[in-house]
């Protein structure tokens, strides 16, 4: 387990960032370094050749007055002083070593020297204390040799120092960075199996369960793991919302068709029982009363499968530029008959050329339902006034149809457009309870909003208002009814 | 009498239509599936093709483009057990006639039929129909019955003039519903009842004892071909 945990935070993208990032900052500091070395040791060995440069100046000087012999006093008087930097050798023409301090090492020839060279210590041992030195070799006009060295001990300390700090850091960021990279990912690694626990448990069923985030569940303030998981939550409430709408539909269809199944099923028993006990007795109307039962059931199958697939936008490929303006007149003109039936008055104000986008066949659907529930839920003798405003600056057409029934409590205004959501009152009318459903999925489908309000003083205004987006131009106003008989096919 | 072929796989619903055909009077052909149906629709001279949409081997949009494309003419009706919002208007685009979904009443399924046959009398009518007493110049849109004009609103005119091109013959709801209003769906309140009630009263006279456009009960409508002079 503590094994796996390993190859886990090791294989975390932030443990790989931070290896990359690591390498980035490594190879930055080590120019950084190249530069810095570079530049303090040239400092200090143009230091170095600075006073090597000075004192021979001084030594020249006195060996242009006083040759030679003045040359050996005056160094010999230097290499008196203690503590002085400086190393001398001085040969005649023959070679013959006149004054100096390199006791057992000749002096390495070669004219001026920039290299260092290690020799002894001032007096003592060779091997004892090896000190690097700078070095100057000077052949003197009368062929004796000069030779000048400088303790260059600090630049080698200099050196020492800087490659000693360089090691340090080197070592110190390595560690950091492993560390700051392990933390991190461990931190990483801590969110991501918070998310992936709170999902397995999503998928185990706990659908009300939602992603932990650091600042609260529904903060979007957080980092980008808290806007994630914010941004699944809603995700999750929606499929949740969906889910529970699925459950209540099982459940609406369960109750609602065992209901008419269970009325046929009495239907077809007590035909049996009648016809056991009076054998001459009229089947027909029986079975013509099972029969309207089975179709009742079979209409509401055809519309919840008709919704459904309304709802998976199955038909947005038929769209085209539908005039509304007809369609309302039609579907009007339709049910002026039913209206004019129940005393009803039946006005409209509709304008001609409004045209949408859409699916003529689904709209035609959608207004038939809306007009003729306000006709079925007012009483007789009531009024229904339907509307049709063109586009606006931000808005599409708008379909407006207020009646003075007895409107829809506001508690239950979202309700109704579920799938077998009937109102108390409305039970004893007809209907199978999914004309609003499917008025919903197909205002969905075309993107439209649909309102529910009060029609004062008393009644339910329904409004219908399409996407600016979905505003269309129709060619030519066609003729709502008469010479057009397409459809009449078949003859 | 009509010479059909029906084009289904599924030997029940298949029973249903032959026994329900042949009981009428029309002489009916079978075939299980695409291929069988294919050849039997190439090879003779039907009245008119019942094809079902899901076919085995060779499904049914598939079978009457063919068809359509060998340059047979023969009034089509689809039979569907999906009632897809598309797949009528692809039926029609594929060269169907008339489309059905699955279950339906025979009754519907015969009224369909005999509708979708054409009759060459009625055909080449022109701009004028005459049913017995009722005239209909569909050219002046004017409509009598004997030498008295019915005044008609459009949508009573073309409710007339579908039952008058069927005259005799059974129309259903559900047909008047498509070609009249051109509504896909079927309505809760009773339109079409109160429409044809409306034409009704329009056209019937004190003297007849029966009205011009009969009920069948369950089914639908027939206007009838030969009313009585009173």
């Amino acid at each position: 387990m503590k094994r796996r945990r390993w190859a886990d935070l090791v294989r975390t993208t932030s443990f790989r960032l931070a290896r990359l990032y690591a390498l980035l900052f490594g190879s930055s500091a080590l120019v950084v370094f190249a530069v810095i070395y570079w530049a303090a040791t040239s400092a200090m060995s143009d230091q170095l050749d600075a006073g090597l440069d000075a004192e021979r100046a001084a030594l020249d000087e006195r060996y242009r007055a006083s040759g030679i012999d003045g040359l050996s006093s005056a160094v010999a008087e230097r290499m008196a002083q203690p503590a002085q930097p400086f190393r001398y050798s001085l040969e005649d023409a023959s070679g013959r070593m006149l004054v100096g301090d390199f006791p057992n090492t000749p002096p390495p020839r070669g004219g001026r020297s920039d290299t260092a060279i290690p020799i002894g210590a001032p007096g003592g041992d060779v091997d004892e204390h090896r000190h690097l030195y700078r070095a100057l070799g000077v052949a003197l006009k009368d062929g004796g040799f000069f030779f000048l060295a400088e303790d260059a001990h600090p630049l080698e300390e200099l050196r020492e120092f800087l490659l000693g700090a360089f090691g340090w850091g080197a070592g110190a960021t390595l560690v950091l960075a492993v560390l700051g990279s392990m933390g991190m990912s461990a931190g990483v690694l801590r969110r991501v199996e918070a998310i992936n626990r709170a999902s397995e448990r999503i998928m185990a069923g706990e659908l009300h369960r939602r992603l932990p985030t650091t600042t609260g569940v529904r903060s979007g303030s957080g980092d980008e793991f808290d806007r994630l998981a914010a941004n699944l939550n809603v995700m999750l409430d929606r499929i949740e919302v969906l889910v529970q709408g699925l459950r209540q539909v099982s459940t609406d269809i369960a109750h609602d068709l065992r209901t008419p199944l269970g009325r046929l099923r009495r239907i077809l028993e007590s035909a049996r029982e009648n016809a056991l006990v009076q054998p001459e007795s009229a089947v027909v109307p029986v079975i013509d009363q099972a029969i309207e039962e089975a179709d009742g059931l079979l209409n509401t199958f055809g519309a919840l499968s008709r919704i459904a697939q309304i709802e998976a936008g199955a038909s947005r490929r038929g769209f085209g530029p539908v005039d509304l303006s007809a369609v309302l007149e039609d579907v009007l003109e339709v049910y002026a008959p039913a209206a004019e039936e129940k005393d009803q008055t039946l006005t409209r104000q509709i304008p001609a050329g409004v045209a949408v986008l859409g699916d003529r066949a689904l709209l035609v659907q959608m207004l038939a339902n809306l007009v003729e529930n306000a006709i079925q839920h007012s009483s007789s003798g009531a009024h229904i006034e339907v509307a049709l405003r063109a586009a606006g600056d931000r808005e599409g057409p708008q379909v407006t149809i207020g009646d003075d029934g007895p409107g829809i409590p506001e508690a239950e205004r979202d309700k109704v457009f579920r799938r077998f959501y009937r109102l108390d009152t409305s039970r004893s009318t007809a209907g199978n309870g999914l004309g609003l459903a499917l008025v919903a999925a197909v205002v969905d489908l075309h993107g439209a909003n649909i309102r529910l309000s009060d029609n004062p003083p008393r009644g339910l205004c329904v409004t219908l208002i399409f996407a600016e987006m979905m505003t269309a131009r129709v060619a030519a106003e066609q003729p709502t009814g008469g010479a057009h008989c397409a459809g009449l096919r078949g003859i | 009498m009509m010479k059909i072929l029906v084009i289904e796989d599924d030997s029940d619903t298949a029973n249903y239509i032959v026994k329900g055909l042949t009981q009428q009077g029309h002489v009916v052909d079978r075939a299980p599936d695409g291929r069988d149906g294919l050849f039997l629709a190439a090879g003779e001279k039907y009245d008119v093709l019942i094809v079902d949409r899901m076919l085995p081997g060779l499904d049914g949009l598939a079978i009457v483009k063919t068809i359509r494309g060998a340059g047979v003419k023969t009034p089509i009706l689809f039979l569907t057990a999906v009632d897809g919002i598309d797949d009528r208007v692809e039926g029609l685009e594929a060269g169907g006639d008339d489309y059905l979904v699955k279950p339906f009443a025979f009754a519907e399924l015969a009224a369909r039929v005999n509708a979708l046959f054409r009759r060459p009398a009625l055909a080449e009518a022109g701009t004028a129909l005459c049913v017995g007493e009722l005239q209909m110049d569909l050219l002046r849109r004017i409509v009598r019955r004997g030498d008295q004009v019915i005044e008609l609103q459009p949508r009573e005119f073309r409710l007339l003039e579908y039952l008058m091109r069927h005259a005799g013959q059974l129309v259903t709801r559900t047909m008047l519903l498509e070609h009249v209003w051109d509504f896909h769906f079927d309505p809760q309140t009773t339109v079409v009842e109160t429409h044809v009630s409306r034409l009704r009263s329009k056209l019937d006279q004190k003297q007849d004892d029966r009205s011009l456009i009969e009920t069948v009960r369950g089914a639908g409508y027939r206007l009838r071909e030969a009313p009585s002079l009173g």
